[in-house]
């Protein structure tokens, strides 16, 4: 196709975008990803002054629950923070579905909290009745609305084709952000307690991410 | 100059760094190419504003293409969206029967397979996708698509309500 052809000679617009062009520079997912790692990493650090941080961390020997807790927050926060700042990018037929496996994987633990619950209800209802749960609730949640600007703005500077699913992996992102860096002070290790207080941390994260957030990015 | 794959890239990597020559000729090559495609998917009164609508989000949004990455899929992404944007917004018209000159050059063809807008429509239930082709794309006013389809008015205006709502989630599933 000949570049400048006479289908396009007179549109005069075209030559005033020309002439109104400023260099750009591409967008970069870097600096987001790592302002979302200072941010939780120094919101990690503020709960564990302002709250304690857990004994067995203080020893130097951390609970194997503790473990698989912060390596499940930490794996679905990683995998849905990079699907939810490439989707500033673009692109038809790009879709990964790596971010609904790592749900899979991380829906684990609230399914084994289930069948403790089940299992143990007397245990699962001393767990729910914990009043530190609605503060793992809260600073979880208060975590995760200041993770979810960086992605926010990053995705407002980009091009986000499909707002829902944005939406939803910036709740996913920032929900399990927020658990993971409250989870340096709960001294809890019970799957009742992390799947409940957890699980409804990151699902309340994840239903306003998909309510809020597609106003906030659509274009 | 073609509107292939890596001439398109290079013109738009050139575009980012500030080349207005290089943008302008990215622009002169896109409007026919979107034309084109945009033909056979919205009715002719609406093509113009269509594609001057897509090449606005191809300027406003251009720091958003990566330039490790293709720049057809991004291309077709834009324009998918400013497409069903656009379907959402059409109003109805009447014109002439749409002209079948669909082109086909290397790079038309890969960025229209990408599109795949016709390939959407496919995977909606056919009443919905023929009550949207009507209504939408040939510009049949309500009465006279059920007319044609045999549908009630009706169930006309469920089925385009309906298509253009799955077409927006197909579009978002990428």
């Amino acid at each position: 196709m000949a570049v400048g052809s006479a289908e396009d000679a007179d549109l005069p617009w075209l030559d005033q975008l020309a002439a109104d062009l400023a260099p750009v520079r591409p967008l970069d997912d870097g600096p987001a990803r790592w302002q979302l790692a200072g941010l939780v990493g120094a919101a990690a650090v503020l709960v564990a002054l302002a709250l304690g941080l857990r004994t067995d961390l203080v020893a130097g020997q951390p609970d194997l629950m503790f473990l698989l807790r912060c390596g499940s927050l930490a794996v679905l926060a990683l995998v849905c923070t990079l699907a939810a700042l490439d989707h500033a990018h673009p692109g038809v037929g790009r879709s990964s579905d790596g971010w609904k496996v790592a749900i899979l994987m991380a829906g684990l633990l609230p399914l084994a909290g289930l069948a403790q619950a089940v299992m143990q209800p007397d245990h699962a209802i001393a767990m729910a009745a914990q009043p530190s749960g609605w503060q793992c609730l809260m600073v979880s949640l208060g975590i995760a609305s200041l993770a979810a600007l960086p992605i926010i703005r990053h995705l407002r500077r980009g091009a986000p084709v499909a707002p829902e699913r944005a939406g939803l992996l910036v709740g996913l992102s920032a929900g399990s952000l927020g658990a993971l860096a409250y989870n340096v002070h709960c001294p809890f290790n019970s799957l009742a307690y992390i799947g409940l207080w957890y699980g409804s941390a990151v699902a309340i994260a994840t239903v306003a991410g998909r309510l809020i957030v597609p106003r906030l990015v659509r274009w | 100059m073609t509107s292939d794959e890596p001439t398109l890239a290079r013109m738009m990597q050139a575009s980012q760094a500030g080349d207005a020559l290089a943008y302008r000729q990215l622009l002169g090559a896109l409007v026919p190419l979107l034309r084109r495609w945009f033909r056979q998917k919205v009715a002719p009164a609406d093509l113009d504003d269509l594609v001057q609508d897509t090449v606005m989000a191809v300027h406003r949004r251009r720091a958003s293409w990566d330039p490790a990455r293709p720049f057809l899929p991004w291309l077709a992404a834009i324009a998918r969206y400013r497409w069903v944007d656009g379907l959402r917004r059409a109003s109805v018209r009447d014109h002439d029967e749409y002209v079948d000159d669909f082109a086909v050059e290397s790079g038309e063809s890969v960025l229209g397979a990408r599109l795949g807008c016709d390939r959407l429509l496919a995977l909606i239930p056919s009443g919905q996708a023929a009550a949207i082709r009507a209504v939408r794309i040939d510009g049949l006013s309500v009465a006279e698509a059920a007319d044609r389809l045999g549908q009630s008015e009706a169930l006309i205006k469920v089925n385009v309500h309906r298509g253009l709502k799955r077409l927006a989630a197909l579009v978002e599933e990428g």
